[in-house]
């Protein structure tokens, strides 16, 4: 069965970044390792205050041909309240807005990096922007190449990763040595997903060290039928592969809702981690059919061996969960069929979703008149086996 | 969020009624079910959400378990059991061997978690164990604890697979250090679920037991009468700290209290008969057959089993001082208790 509605022009060209290797692409290396600091002074706040939420078309806008001052400016202008002179004067920045300009980057990538220089992590990475192959450029913010990644913290290993990073050679699944060998295959126990979506600066950009765990909120959500989803392709994720989406839920939605509810960073499985390539759509995408599918599919599936294991540590972190249970962006519907195999009480991806209801945010209840915990839904979670009762499971 | 209006709504209006249940339970009864406020797991729960869920892949369902076990909001441990990695081509039964193998490396230690101050989500790691060993009497063709399908046709647990000769294909062994270990232990058959063993007592004397299937359901256990098998103890204990005297306890002095009223009792054959190790920290080879469970009777003085223990596993022997009280490494004193003591062994329970 093709999937139908994928992002083609009248020629069935891709509308998405179709080069896999591309280099605005975001780079294969393992999620970021965060090492917690005790210090918990640090800027956890100071990210939160300034947070400007900015328009779908300020964010995707780009900088064309503005010059260094009028991005600097723009930059005071939402972050002025936080932003010192001693920010403004530090050469990492000059360096920074002179590469966004140079690549034409958006407003809402670099909107998404101030957010990260602006803390105490960017100004200890900040003592190894010298060092290649430490900080990367992905979509105007920098992403870590994380330490764990390579054993022993002397530049020779840091003069290693930057060959093999930059040549983008590293598997990610892989721990490797000095000696490029792979000496590790496991994900770091704290290992945390690649991306993040930036609500405000409406971007998927690297989950870097100065984002609290549990100020990430993931949005938990059950997959609805295939004949009910369509593809997207948007800029809040660079355009890199299309979204599916239940039929008739846009994006706008979605982030309006996060952004009604206060939250900054969210993790939404379709926009941060990488999709599966759709070989049979209707109609077909005539281009790079054979070349690109095998490509995309051998790098989802690179990514998602580091990848898929860090989903778990999203909800683990996280304070609370934003849920939707009648599918992704759809409106609450208390009569929905609680025991369909598809509902979201019924997966089994879902139950480590599970948190408490007090810790639990309900999305897609704008205009609905119900207590979304008070609705009746089924027995079918609590017909566990003979002579079980609710009761007798809580105990 | 409270958006009921039930004054200017009815049940028709608003859409709920179509699908009122029996029980009236509501989405908030159900999530509060499977994510209590309270500390600790309903193992039963757990298995029986996996096995009623919905998956796209047979693996989602060992993946959730990997995060759910991997995670700390469901109260478990918040290291990951086992390397958290994604096979695309793994099998689900395989998967589950991994997830059981990590959650089970070490655990002899934890026997005596509470005593020793040990976080209450790594005891987790060993209620997990102990729950599979407890309601699972039949183990999997090559390992201690249930097959997948085993697990995934709870709550019956009659399900038996034919045990399998030689080393397993996936190591998956849980290495008991604390517990308390009988040899030469005979059983006879009382009825469906209950059987008498009979072994030295402590004092040269044949002593007897009464042990029961712990589910009390009576189903073949594959105990074969006449049979001499080995008996493991892996009751959690307590030890009770009641002075700051500086001093050595370990897990097998007398002082040592059981956690539970009804022992967990492994019964075990020796994988190398006949080849017992007798040096200190060897390993013993043991495949489970069964687990039993005995309640000491009332007119017993000892709280543990009146047999001879011909074997000690190695102990974590704890240092009291007035400041401290923390745990090395040691063999178990020859005299403690006045029993003989053949070797200090780690117990590898296959």
């Amino acid at each position: 069965m093709g999937c139908t509605g994928l992002p083609v022009d009248t020629n069935g060209k891709p509308l998405w970044c179709t080069d896999t290797r591309h280099p605005d692409a975001w780079l294969s290396i393992k999620p970021q390792v965060l090492h917690r600091r005790k210090d918990t002074s640090r800027i956890e706040l100071q990210i939160w205050k300034p947070a400007v939420i900015l328009s779908d078309d300020e964010s995707n806008t780009r900088i064309g041909n503005r010059t260094y001052q009028e991005l600097d400016g723009w930059v005071w202008k939402l972050w002025g309240g936080i932003l010192s002179d001693s920010h403004r004067k530090h050469p990492a920045y000059t360096e920074w807005l002179s590469h966004f300009i140079s690549g034409n980057y958006c407003f809402g990538s670099v909107h998404a990096w101030v957010a990260w220089y602006i803390t105490e992590d960017f100004r200890d990475a900040n003592m190894s922007l010298g060092v290649p192959g430490y900080v990367f450029m992905c979509h105007g913010v920098p992403a870590y190449a994380p330490s764990s990644l390579f054993d022993g913290p002397d530049s020779k290993a840091w003069s290693d990763s930057s060959i093999l990073l930059d040549g983008m050679k590293c598997w990610p699944k892989f721990r490797i040595n000095k000696a490029h060998r792979v000496v590790e295959n496991i994900c770091p126990r704290n290992a945390m997903p690649r991306r993040v979506w930036d609500i405000c600066a409406n971007k998927v950009v690297p989950w870097t060290e100065h984002l609290d765990d549990s100020d990430v909120v993931p949005i938990s959500h059950a997959w609805v039928h295939w004949e009910e989803r369509e593809f997207v392709t948007t800029m809040v994720n660079h355009h890199l592969w299309p979204i599916p989406l239940p039929r008739g839920v846009h994006l706008k939605g979605i982030r309006d809702e996060l952004i009604q509810h206060n939250i900054r960073y969210a993790w939404l499985d379709v926009l941060c981690l990488r999709q599966e390539a759709q070989p049979y759509s209707v109609p077909p995408v005539r281009f790079y059919e054979d070349d690109y599918f095998l490509q995309a599919e051998k790098r989802r599936i690179e990514e998602w061996a580091a990848d898929i294991p860090t989903i778990g540590s999203v909800y683990a972190a996280s304070k609370q969960v934003f849920v939707y249970f009648s599918g992704l962006g759809r409106p609450f519907n208390a009569a929905q069929n609680w025991q369909d195999v598809r509902n979201w009480l019924n997966r089994a991806w879902t139950l480590q979703e599970t948190k408490n209801p007090q810790n639990m945010i309900v999305g897609g209840m704008q205009g609905v008149p119900v207590d979304p915990w008070t609705c009746q839904a089924s027995t079918c979670t609590l017909t566990l086996g003979p002579g079980w009762t609710v009761e007798s499971l809580r105990n | 969020m409270d958006c009921r209006e039930p004054e200017k709504l009815t049940n028709v209006d608003i859409g709920i009624g179509v699908q009122i249940s029996a029980d009236g339970t509501t989405l908030g009864d159900a999530i509060n079910t499977l994510a209590p406020a309270g500390r600790g797991v309903n193992f039963h729960l757990l298995i029986s959400e996996i096995q009623r869920r919905s998956a796209t892949t047979e693996l989602d369902r060992i993946r959730g378990l990997f995060y759910l076990c991997g995670q700390s909001h469901l109260r478990f441990p918040s290291k990951p059991p086992a390397p958290v990695t994604y096979e695309m081509d793994e099998e689900p039964g395989d998967a589950w061997i991994r997830f059981v193998g990590g959650l089970a490396a070490n655990l002899g230690l934890l026997l005596g978690r509470q005593e020793m101050g040990f976080p209450d989500v790594r005891a987790d790691r060993l209620n997990f164990c102990l729950f599979l060993l407890e309601n699972f009497p039949q183990p999997s063709a090559e390992h201690w604890f249930p097959s997948l399908s085993q697990v995934l046709a709870y709550p019956d647990i009659s399900i038996q697979e034919p045990q399998i000769q030689g080393t397993p294909r996936i190591r998956a062994s849980l290495n008991i250090t604390a517990g308390r270990l009988y040899r030469g232990v005979k059983f006879t058959h009382i009825d469906d679920h209950a059987y008498e063993a009979e072994a030295a007592g402590a004092e040269g004397r044949v002593c007897t037991a009464t042990l029961s299937a712990q589910t009390g359901v009576g189903i073949d256990v594959g105990i074969i009468t006449g049979h001499a098998y080995v008996l493991l103890d892996v009751t959690p204990f307590s030890h009770p700290i009641q002075d700051q005297t500086p001093g050595f306890r370990g897990p097998l002095s007398l002082d040592v209290t059981p956690e539970w009223d009804s022992h967990l009792i492994l019964v075990c054959r020796e994988l190398t008969p006949g080849k017992t190790p007798t040096g200190t920290a060897a390993d013993y080879h043991l495949r489970r057959v069964t687990s039993l469970r005995w309640i000491p009777p009332e007119t017993c003085k000892s709280r543990w089993l009146p047999f001879q223990d011909s074997l000690r596993t190695i102990e974590p022997t704890f240092i009291v001082n007035p400041t401290q009280y923390y745990k090395r490494w040691q063999a178990p004193d020859p005299n403690v208790n006045g029993q003989d003591q053949l070797g200090s062994i780690t117990v590898v329970l296959q």
